[in-house]
């Protein structure tokens, strides 16, 4: 996927979230009940503002990011024409994930984990296998030095956050 | 002022304060020579472990990384060529020239004064200015404070890197979570969705956590596994001669006012002013063309500029409740977290502490330069290593921290999803400090802007009646055509990063 295509997307994504909280603040549930009735702004305005404006300049950003995109491809099409088709076909981008992209899913998927097990499972436990499979997810592979740094690490944070801080976690 | 000033010395000289501070500013001169590490995140992975302190601890703490970062940058910049922050990026230009000539420690001892010299200017501007603006904001309403926020949102959002448009979205974005919980007037239900948790609004500080530790980590990712190359030559700091920076003082102090200048507008930050600063001092020098090649006044133009912020930035952020940049933003937000509500009132309410944090921001260069002599050779083994090590904990900091915002581990999951969309704005050039600023300043724009028209009777000109006030509207109404007017022109011109396309 191009640059100019990925900004598209995003902003498509940014654009619906301003429709959806538009459309939700504007017809969705509540009732103001305190001072603000006699006032000509109510707890809907803010957000009716906000959602609109944010609507408004992401569909913007879409259709800039659009026009850019077609830009360049007319440019590379006649790039290509002047060269008398003595060019190579551009790259093809759409390859597979990097192993930055997985590790990110890696480490994604072990927070979501971590945050389902979290007072659970022994705080102290959680962490130090936390630490040792984040370890190998970023690359190292030694295990006895991973384990070993995991358990001083599991350690230290339980002292820290649940004996120091007294944080509800056991 | 120098009473206040006195006393504020008096607590920060406390032992237990004293060390905080050492500590921090030890560690925030280790964080900001690793590539890819900042001061927000430095910051944010802090705040678990300040929670339980008062808040002048903890705020100094703060501090000390906050002004530590500045300089620990231009470590890696000078000694590699990769600076550990983004304001670095300008040092490298001469900093490397000279390593590489074998004089690396004399540009570390250029980097380490010029930065202390503008962290001290950069200071002496902030104690004259604060407390004689703070009488000014004092004297405020709810529509002065509504305005000075907008323009606050604008201004980041035109000064950002990148494009206004970017900027604005991102501004909006943060407006648009701020409002999520019950809203500050009425306490009717907003984008609540029946879930309990959201009644009391996102938690500000797990949000923080997602965008400064989570996203920047998935960020970084990519480095990991990519030593630096060795230093394999023994450094050591070494000072230049005081004659020799007397010489130098031109670019010292035209650093330290870009510096602190443009540091005090919200949103711009170090890493703008340090090559607006560069730029101002090769075209005054008789020997422009040294530039670029190992020539001292590069060094110590952008890193008086860099160190001089920290002085700019606690102008808008102790008067006006306004952060300067993603470091004061997560200040204002621990202020918040100790129960202390920042902006016009602070100085009034709490001058103790402001005094506590700007006597702080002193001792903390102090200690920047005293550390950075002494234990340059730490600093540059740390340096020197892998994140596969570091990134494991900073998740797990990030994660407690979410957790101990609100003891729940509702908040745990938010920080993990603003850690994604941080982590996909960044990707596409959306600075996440103006989402950041938006959540700070969303409620009390909203809420100012509504008191201001109950107490005006639905009285919309409220916002003009006073000469203040129309200032502020022209100047509101000065930024938002200038960046229409530059945008469209250079979007005519084919210039992309102005209407918002990635370069």
């Amino acid at each position: 996927m191009s640059e100019h295509m990925k900004d598209a997307v995003l902003g498509t994504v940014l654009a619906i979230v301003g429709l959806f909280a538009l459309f939700y603040i504007q017809y969705g549930p509540g009732e103001a009940i305190q001072s603000s009735r006699a006032a000509n702004i109510t707890f809907r305005s803010f957000p009716f503002a906000i959602s609109a404006l944010l609507f408004l300049i992401s569909s913007l950003y879409v259709i800039s990011s659009l026009l850019a995109l077609s830009r360049s491809r007319k440019e590379v099409v006649e790039d290509q024409k002047e060269a008398d088709a003595d060019i190579e076909p551009p790259a093809d981008k759409t390859a597979a994930p990097s192993h930055s992209s997985l590790r990110i899913l890696a480490v994604l998927a072990m927070l979501i984990g971590f945050a389902l097990l979290l007072g659970k499972v022994p705080f102290f436990l959680l962490t130090g296998v936390f630490l040792f499979i984040a370890f190998f997810i970023f690359g190292e592979k030694r295990i006895l030095l991973n384990a070993l740094v995991a358990a001083i690490g599991g350690g230290l944070f339980h002292i820290l956050f649940v004996s120091i801080l007294n944080l509800p976690l056991y | 002022m120098i009473e206040g000033l006195i006393g504020g010395f008096g607590d920060v000289i406390q032992p237990w304060n004293l060390l905080l501070l050492f500590l921090g500013t030890g560690l925030g001169l280790m964080i900001g020579a690793l590539p890819g590490l900042s001061s927000p995140m430095a910051i944010v992975i802090l705040l678990p472990l300040t929670y339980t302190m008062q808040p002048l601890p903890a705020l100094l703490t703060m501090i000390g990384v906050y002004v530590g970062t500045k300089l620990g940058g231009s470590f890696s910049a000078i000694l590699l060529r990769t600076p550990g922050t983004p304001a670095g990026a300008c040092t490298a230009l001469d900093g490397h020239p000279m390593a590489e000539r074998g004089e690396a420690g004399l540009a570390l001892g250029y980097a380490t004064l010029a930065s202390t010299f503008g962290g001290v200017f950069g200071w002496v501007i902030a104690i004259t200015f604060i407390p004689l603006l703070a009488t000014i904001a004092l004297q405020s309403g709810n529509a002065d404070i509504a305005l000075v926020g907008i323009l606050g949102l604008l201004m980041v959002s035109s000064f950002v890197r990148g494009s206004m448009l970017k900027g604005l979205i991102g501004v909006l974005l943060g407006l648009l979570i701020s409002t999520v919980g019950l809203d500050p007037v009425d306490a009717t239900s907003r984008y609540t969705f029946d879930i309990v948790d959201l009644m009391s609004g996102i938690p500000f500080a797990a949000a923080l956590t997602g965008f400064f530790g989570i996203a920047v980590v998935f960020s970084d990712l990519k480095l990991v596994g990519q030593r630096s190359e060795k230093i394999v030559a023994k450094v050591n700091l070494a000072l230049p001669s005081m004659m020799d920076m007397v010489r130098r003082w031109r670019p010292a102090v035209i650093g330290s006012l870009f510096g602190t200048g443009i540091g005090a507008v919200p949103g711009v930050g170090a890493e703008g002013a340090t090559w607006i600063a560069y730029a101002t001092v090769k075209r005054q020098s008789k020997n422009p063309e040294a530039f670029g090649k190992g020539e001292p006044d590069g060094i110590i133009a952008p890193e008086s500029t860099n160190n001089a912020t920290t002085g700019g930035t606690m102008v808008p952020m102790l008067t006006l409740g306004i952060p300067g940049d993603g470091s004061t933003a997560i200040m204002l937000g621990a202020l918040v977290l100790h129960g202390i509500e920042p902006g016009v009132m602070l100085f009034q309410s709490n001058s103790d502490l402001v005094y506590g944090i700007l006597a702080g921001l002193l001792i903390a260069t102090i200690f920047m330069f005293l550390i950075a002599w002494r234990a340059i050779r730490m600093f540059i083994f740390v340096l020197q290593q892998d994140r596969s090590w570091l990134f494991p904990f900073v998740l797990l900091l990030a994660t407690v921290g979410a957790f101990a915002t609100v003891n729940s581990v509702y908040a745990v999951y938010i920080a993990i999803f603003f850690g994604v969309v941080g982590y996909f704005l960044e990707a596409r050039g959306f600075p996440v400090v103006t989402v950041v600023l938006g959540i700070i300043l969303g409620p009390i724009i909203e809420a100012n802007l509504r008191l201001a028209l109950v107490i005006s009777h639905n009285d919309w000109t409220t916002f003009i009646d006073t000469w203040p006030r129309q200032l502020i509207v022209a100047l509101i109404v000065l930024v938002l055509s200038w960046e229409i007017y530059s945008g469209t022109k250079d979007a005519r011109k084919g210039r992309r990063s102005k209407i918002g396309i990635s370069d």
